[in-house]
């Protein structure tokens, strides 16, 4: 190392440490370069479009399954039922929020608009279950399938003793394929009020254990 | 020299001479590198003592700075120091016994027949005079301590410092793999 | 001080009976204990100071919860590093483990006695001032070293090694930095130091401005004496991102406290040499203090002085919250191969500068040209 490098090396080191003890002054004289935001007594306003937790209205909600389907860590879990109308009735849906990262997709998929984010972002627990956000409280499901299952059995019921009243009317001025449909209407008659109310029993117990298993645990501490 | 003084003498030539045995019969070489701490310190509450205060300061910078130092370095830096039974072994007693008293009558017949220069009174300050006397009569001996200091820097410098050519050779051969 | 416990007996009648020495004894029992309580406020405030100068120089608030402003969040540390649990690692070497912070301490605290705080405040006005300096705190180097190694942790071990490298390193560009002043004085007496930079000539009498040499010398003094202290741009020894925290790593509870004090009590000591070497000490401008009552004069030379070195002490602050940290080899080329020459460098210049000019400053000159 020649003499130049060596006087140039001290004269760099001079004039860059002066140069970052300029900037460090002007940040420490000047108070409008504090940053720190006091949280719990100062807040930020929320942008436009902010994703925060997820909220389902489940007024809206069609069970249509796509947020669950769209979910790249499956954190949305939903469980519904065929109603009486042919349409999927609700009877669980919940987001682990612990475990959602908020990227979005379910929001933009969601056809109804129902599933929406919220701007909240504030959410402290001792259990891990308790980050389990359940739209439909757990104890409810049950008395759902159980009402769904009564409403579909009472319209097969009804369904069945329409198409009996028209296979009735039907032979006596029909033709054969009326006769047919009346059949197949007597055998689903039959069926449907055996199977499907007990499908739904057996549904039933099973529901509160697929997914929210360490959130029961969490309640029991508490 | 009224109570205080002599009191404060025996306490710094207990201090001196208690950590100097600590020294010589600790198992444990850290425990007797500390023992020797408190032994440099009783010597320059000693020095203290005769208005040498320069000398005072300069033994606690020398040697608790500097050679206590080097010593717990060379103790940090050997292998299997914490194995206390190893550090410090009593070998040859009977010969060791022997080179001691010898030294020992050696020494004290040196400090009991040397005729010292006594000065009475406070001698204070010393500083210049110590200065002056280094740069002049006692300049020799205070340049050739000097300069194998220098020597030895340089000779541990020298050993310290890798093999270059070696080296150089070994980072080619490694691009070259 | 035993001239103050002679006139401290002539004073109090009380005390005539009482043999002198134990009333200088006591005396220095109670200057020890006054500097004591002021070492640990400094340290107190100190520690409050930095954290609010880090706040404010990375764009943060800093500590504001305790107290107004924060302001008694020294005390809440206090109070915290005094109840903590003492925990000793159960393979530590207790009795080095146990040692060690107290020869820290001491070796810092001990530098406090010769800080010339005024025209009279001084604990003891030794006349080997700043050598004394020098060797106390060579004590610290023993006690990092010993903590490292008695914790029986890798990162404290290397902690210690680097510390005591570090600090032996940089002793000797701070020693040889001091020199000029000592040079221009002609005693190693800090109050001496002090006096020579006094007179009629204000700022101009600091050594700072005494010749080229001593200016460069100041900024050389500061650098290897950041360095010595183990400030920021060269706290290796505690490299929290490498090292956790060094040498302390495994001590907690008043212990650490201890290690943390020292640590403050070293930067108030570089600052007052700084001070009373280069920055004319108590010495008030265009004045002479000694003219006045005993009180009043010192009154404001303590006033003079801990401006100076709190000012000094708070841009030790801002260095050590602007660079970032040096890597080991950079650290021993930056002692070795910069600041070792360049202080014997300039050594040599103030020594011949001393010896042509007659002793005579740049200032002084220029005031003798115009009578």
């Amino acid at each position: 190392m020649g003499l130049k490098a060596y006087l140039n090396d001290i004269v760099e080191a001079v004039v860059t440490t002066a140069k970052g003890m300029r900037i460090t002054a002007r940040y420490g004289v000047d108070p409008k370069e504090e940053v720190t935001l006091q949280y719990p007594e100062e807040r930020w306003e929320i942008p436009k479009g902010y994703r925060g937790f997820l909220h389902n209205d489940i007024k809206t909600c069609t069970a249509c399954n796509m947020c669950v389907k769209v979910c790249p860590i499956d954190c949305i879990s939903l469980e519904s039922v065929r109603g009486a109308d042919k349409k999927m009735v609700l009877c669980s849906y919940d987001i682990n929020i612990g475990r959602c990262m908020y990227c979005g997709l379910c929001v933009e998929v969601c056809p109804v608009n129902s599933l929406l984010h919220t701007s909240g972002y504030e959410m402290a627990s001792v259990a891990l279950g308790e980050l389990i956000l359940h739209f439909i409280a757990a104890e409810d499901a049950p008395e759902i399938k159980a009402r769904v299952a009564r409403q579909v059995a009472e319209a097969a019921v009804k369904a069945a003793a329409q198409a009996a009243a028209k296979a009735a009317e039907v032979p006596s001025s029909g033709t054969a394929e009326a006769a047919k449909v009346a059949e197949a209407a007597k055998a689903e008659a039959a069926k449907a009020p055996v199977v499907e109310p007990k499908a739904a029993m057996e549904e039933a117990p099973q529901a509160p254990v697929s997914e929210p298993t360490v959130a029961k645990e969490g309640e029991k501490k508490e | 020299m009224s109570g205080p003084a002599d009191f404060i003498f025996y306490a710094a030539a207990a201090m001196t001479v208690g950590a100097a045995i600590l020294v010589a019969i600790l198992p444990n070489i850290l425990y007797a590198a500390v023992a020797l701490l408190f032994s440099f310190a009783g010597v320059a509450g000693l020095y203290v003592l005769l208005s040498a205060d320069f000398l005072a300061a300069t033994q606690i910078l020398v040697y608790v700075g500097g050679i206590l130092v080097l010593l717990l370095f060379a103790v940090f830096l050997s292998n299997r120091i914490s194995d206390g039974k190893t550090t410090n072994p009593t070998h040859f007693r009977l010969p060791a016994a022997a080179i001691c008293l010898v030294l020992f009558g050696v020494l004290s017949y040196a400090a009991v027949s040397t005729p010292y220069a006594v000065k009475k009174g406070v001698y204070l300050p010393t500083t210049a005079d110590i200065g002056e006397l280094l740069m002049t009569r006692y300049l020799l001996p205070f340049e050739v301590a000097s300069v194998l200091l220098l020597a030895a820097l340089i000779g541990a410098a020298l050993l310290s410092r890798p093999d270059r050519a070696a080296s150089v050779k070994g980072e080619m051969e490694e691009g070259k793999r | 001080m035993e001239a103050l416990a002679i006139s401290l007996v002539n004073a109090v009648p009380l005390l005539a009976g009482v043999p002198l020495w134990t009333v200088t004894l006591l005396l220095m029992v109670a200057v020890a204990a006054v500097i004591l309580v002021f070492a640990l406020t400094f340290e107190g405030v100190g520690s409050l100071v930095l954290r609010k100068v880090a706040g404010d120089i990375q764009a943060r608030i800093g500590p504001n919860r305790v107290g107004p402003n924060g302001m008694l969040q020294f005390l809440a540390d206090g109070v915290k590093l005094v109840l903590k649990e003492d925990i000793i690692p159960a393979n530590a070497d207790r009795l080095l483990f146990k040692l060690a912070p107290y020869f820290v301490f001491v070796g810092s605290f001990a530098a406090f006695v010769v800080v010339p705080f005024g025209v009279g405040l001084i604990a003891a006005d030794l006349n080997i001032g700043i050598y004394y300096v020098m060797a106390v705190t060579s004590l610290v180097v023993i006690g990092v070293l010993l903590a490292g190694w008695a914790s029986n942790n890798k990162w404290a071990l290397l902690g210690g090694m680097r510390a005591a490298a570090q600090i032996v390193s940089y002793e000797i560009p701070v020693g040889m930095a001091l020199i000029p002043a000592v040079l221009i004085a002609g005693s190693l007496s800090l109050q001496d130091i002090v006096r020579s930079q006094g007179g009629l000539l204000g700022i101009f009498g600091w050594n700072l401005f005494h010749n080229p040499f001593t200016f460069f010398s100041f900024f050389l003094y500061f650098t290897a004496a950041q360095a010595e202290t183990n400030q920021t741009p060269f706290d290796l020894p505690e490299a929290e991102s490498e090292l956790v925290s060094g040498y302390n790593v495994e001590y907690s509870g008043i212990r650490f406290g201890l290690f943390f004090l020292a640590e403050f009590g070293d930067m108030f000591i570089v600052a007052a040499l700084a001070t009373a070497c280069f920055l004319g000490g108590w010495n008030v401008p265009f004045f002479h203090v000694g003219t006045l009552p005993w009180i009043w004069g010192n009154l404001l030379s303590l006033g003079v002085f801990l401006t100076k070195a709190f000012a000094m002490v708070l841009i030790m602050m801002w260095v050590r919250w602007t660079l970032p940290r040096l890597r080991v080899d950079q650290l021993m080329r930056m002692s070795w191969k910069y600041l070792v020459p360049l202080t014997f460098v300039n050594l040599l210049g103030v020594s011949l500068w001393l010896l042509v000019f007659r002793g005579k400053g740049i200032p002084g000159m220029i005031a003798s040209l115009f009578g």
